[in-house]
């Protein structure tokens, strides 16, 4: 099965995030993460920046935009993570970051909560 | 500020947040939900209310609620710590019924050391009934202890 591509390109949004240029839902995301603020964002950052095309799961069209979805490894257990770029400014806005409630497909085989 | 320049929601997808100070607002914040100075921005949407942390905000955020949190932490600890030594006044009881370093009580009593929020909440735990929960801990590890003692034999 060929492997699905984001999107977003990925190298965009990992370079974008490790500038600083990016914005995390409050309630979706930080506050799954916990700890400190800079600390949470610092773990964002480095889960964005460590991303590869494996832990890419789907793209789901909203009704104003295009988010990508990933599954990844984090604290020992799958987590669902959904961003988008907004162009205009531009930067990465991250929607949604918390464990996953379900197995989720990705490139790289299911990751499971 | 026009909606050109203004970031764009990614919850709701308006192009609105705008840096907003107000008060009434709670962050959750380490393990407690403080409340937000009123005078401190965060980009929210002014659609859909979600709120947004950059870093710049995540950096403003630690500076304002980092203090209010230990504050509250050292109060927690003390209070915590008083009830359980006007009950029990041997520390190395306590220490060894927690599982803690021999001396780390005394330290944190008198400030030497930060403590953890884990630390915290536990002896607030006990605090609620010292004596009981010491007695609960001792016969929990010396049941456990015995357990081990079996299997290896």
């Amino acid at each position: 099965m060929r492997a699905k591509t984001p999107h977003w390109d990925l190298e965009r949004v990992k370079a974008l995030v490790a500038a600083g240029s990016f914005m995390i839902q409050q309630g979706r995301a930080f506050a799954h993460i916990g700890g400190t603020y800079a600390d949470a964002a610092a773990e964002m950052q480095g889960v964005i920046t460590g991303l590869t095309t494996r832990s890419f799961s789907h793209t789901q069209t909203l009704t104003w935009d295009i988010a990508d979805v990933y599954g990844v490894v984090f604290r020992d257990g799958g987590w669902y993570l959904k961003l988008t770029i907004d162009e205009e400014i531009p930067e990465v806005a991250v929607i949604s970051f918390h464990p996953l409630e379900a197995p989720l497909r990705t490139n790289g085989g299911e990751v499971r909560p | 500020m026009s909606n050109a320049t203004k970031r764009r929601c990614g919850q709701c997808g308006e192009r609105v947040v705008v840096k907003l100070a107000r008060p009434g607002r709670t962050a959750a914040y380490r393990s407690l939900e403080l409340a937000v100075p009123a005078s401190l921005e965060i980009p929210t949407c002014e659609n859909c209310g979600a709120e947004w942390i950059d870093l710049q905000t995540a950096r403003a955020l630690d500076e304002a609620l980092e203090p209010v949190y230990q504050e509250i932490q050292r109060a927690r600890l003390d209070r915590a710590l008083d009830k359980i030594l006007s009950v029990e006044d041997n520390q190395t009881r306590i220490e060894r019924a927690l599982a803690i370093s021999p001396g780390y009580l005394s330290k944190l009593k008198h400030g030497k050391r930060a403590p953890s929020g884990e630390i915290v909440s536990l002896l607030t735990l006990v605090s609620d009934d010292p004596e009981h929960a010491l007695e609960r801990l001792e016969t929990l590890s010396k049941r456990d202890a015995g357990g081990r003692k079996r299997t290896a034999s």
